[in-house]
């Protein structure tokens, strides 16, 4: 789960920076940046909580 | 030959110099922190790591990191994108070669460098204070050092497409970090928070219903003297920042220190505050903790900001990291001794932003010329902070777990029971101390 977590991490960061590459407008390029942001966001909280989850499963 | 005599020097050289000069200071006062906010049985080997961490980060970076960070887009590798330069890695000659060490801005970068790798190497020791191998810190340190932080250097301060995304795709003046906020208190912060995952709680930390327990610091003094050295050495890193990687003005110093100290007084005070409001009385280490959170977030836009603009970014930053502290440790199960995630990563992402919000940064058109609107700079800056989040810290993370595959990072139960500085250096650093059981009974 944390794995999966990073790799959106990673997929939202390559949003970004696609966006930058690709789009030339600036409407879609910054709702495909802050899409990018929007992945990282969902990536950091599974990150997050699979921490937890594991440090639950320690106790 | 004869010896250049000193009215030689330009005098904006002599003051680079001369700030360069305090940022070790930062590295001392960081040091003292984590050792204080650590136990008593660990203060030895956490001053004796912070000395070997520094050594091992000057070295590394000596070798190639500053050949990978370069300077000013000078000898770089270079892809085009769309028909846009991307540079993503310096392509310096390594071990200094061909650097003249002479005052000029390279050398003066080099320098500078030198002293940020440490810095920014120091931060991730108060994460995993108590329980961080000697070797496993080293070998962390020469990662990072030799690698994740002259990459996101590059990017920031070396000419890298971060900086080039102002000229590139018009945003604003690109990314901008006067004194290190992304690239030494983000880098190091977020590499702490890995090596938190990694290592995991110390023993006794979490009770059996998950409630964490309070470890308190072992020296309240050496923390609050090390708030003092720190703040010393930000002067130095803010301005010399701003001087070499953003054009400033040296006499713009003035304005940067002045930003700085409210910065700073402001993060801490309102640290204060909310601990004597919540707890009845106000809390040292997290006072502490507010005091660097401001100091990191002060490194973003010092150079930009009207003074009460820095204020408002210290008090943000007071809030941001008193709460953040304790939502690490209740709510996400990360131990943290130092607060080093909430004060760096937190405080310094805080100060990049704020360079989108408050910042009258003097915006670059695609024509590579200075243009009136500085718009867009926040979208600039949250590519920054995008770029920490979703590649640095998967990177770092990445590495770190590898070197954990390797070689354990953390310390054996017994070492732990035993405290660091008689199992891993055969001394105390107080012989004199009665070692207290008590964190290991069961609860």
């Amino acid at each position: 789960m944390k794995l999966f977590g990073f790799l959106l991490l990673l997929a939202g960061w390559g949003l970004v920076v696609s966006a930058l590459a690709l789009l030339a407008a600036d409407a879609p390029r910054n709702i495909f940046l802050l899409a990018g942001v929007g992945v990282e966001i969902v990536g950091m909280v599974i990150v997050i909580r699979s921490h937890t989850l594991r440090r639950g499963a320690h106790d | 030959m004869p010896a250049t005599s000193f009215s030689a020097l330009d005098a904006p050289i002599v003051l680079a110099i001369a700030l360069i000069f305090l940022v070790p200071c930062a590295a001392a006062g960081l040091a003292l922190i984590n050792t204080g906010l650590g136990r008593s049985r660990s203060a030895a080997h956490s001053m004796m790591a912070s000395l070997c961490v520094i050594g091992i980060a000057a070295l590394a970076y000596f070798v190639c990191g500053f050949a990978w960070q370069g300077f000013g887009g000078v000898g770089s590798h270079v892809a085009s994108v769309s028909g846009k330069p991307w540079s993503w890695l310096g392509a310096g000659p390594f071990l200094f070669r061909h650097l003249p060490l002479d005052g000029s801005a390279a050398s003066l970068a080099a320098l500078l460098g030198i002293f940020s790798v440490g810095l920014a190497a120091l931060i991730p020791l108060g994460s995993g204070s108590d329980r961080w191998r000697l070797g496993a810190c080293c070998a962390s340190t020469a990662v990072l050092a030799g690698w994740t932080y002259p990459l996101f250097a590059h990017w920031a301060w070396g000419g890298g497409w971060l900086a080039q995304l102002g000229t590139n795709y018009g945003l604003g003046a690109g990314f901008v970090d006067c004194g290190g906020a992304g690239s030494i208190q983000a880098v190091g912060g977020l590499t702490a928070l890995s090596i938190a995952w990694l290592l995991g709680a110390r023993h006794g930390k979490y009770a059996h219903d998950g409630l964490p327990t309070a470890i308190p610091g072992h020296n309240g003094v050496l923390v609050m003297l090390g708030c003092s050295f720190a703040l010393l050495g930000w002067l130095g890193l803010n301005s010399a920042g701003a001087i070499l990687y953003n054009g400033v003005d040296p006499g713009q110093a003035v304005l940067v220190a002045v930003n700085t100290v409210l910065c700073a007084a402001t993060a801490a005070l309102t640290a204060a505050v909310i601990t004597n409001v919540r707890f009845s009385k106000p809390d040292a280490s997290l006072t502490a903790n507010g005091w660097i959170g401001g100091l990191a977030a002060s490194s973003g836009a010092c150079a930009f900001v009207h003074p009460a603009e820095a204020a408002t970014i210290g008090l943000i930053a007071g809030v941001l990291v008193t709460f953040s502290v304790e939502w690490f440790e209740l709510h996400m199960s990360v131990d943290d001794p130092s607060g080093s995630v909430s004060a760096h990563a937190m405080g310094g992402l805080w100060g990049l932003l704020a360079v989108g919000i408050f910042g009258r940064v003097p915006a670059i058109g695609e024509s590579g010329m200075p243009v009136s609107s500085a718009g867009g700079q926040w979208l600039a800056q949250l590519v920054g902070i995008a770029t920490l989040i979703g590649f640095i810290l998967p990177l770092t993370y990445g590495l770190n777990w590898l070197i954990d595959r390797v070689s354990p990072q953390r310390v054996a139960a017994e070492g732990e029971r035993q405290g660091m500085d008689l199992y891993e250096l055969g001394a105390g650093a107080y012989p004199e101390f009665i070692v207290h059981n008590d964190e290991f009974m069961e609860r």
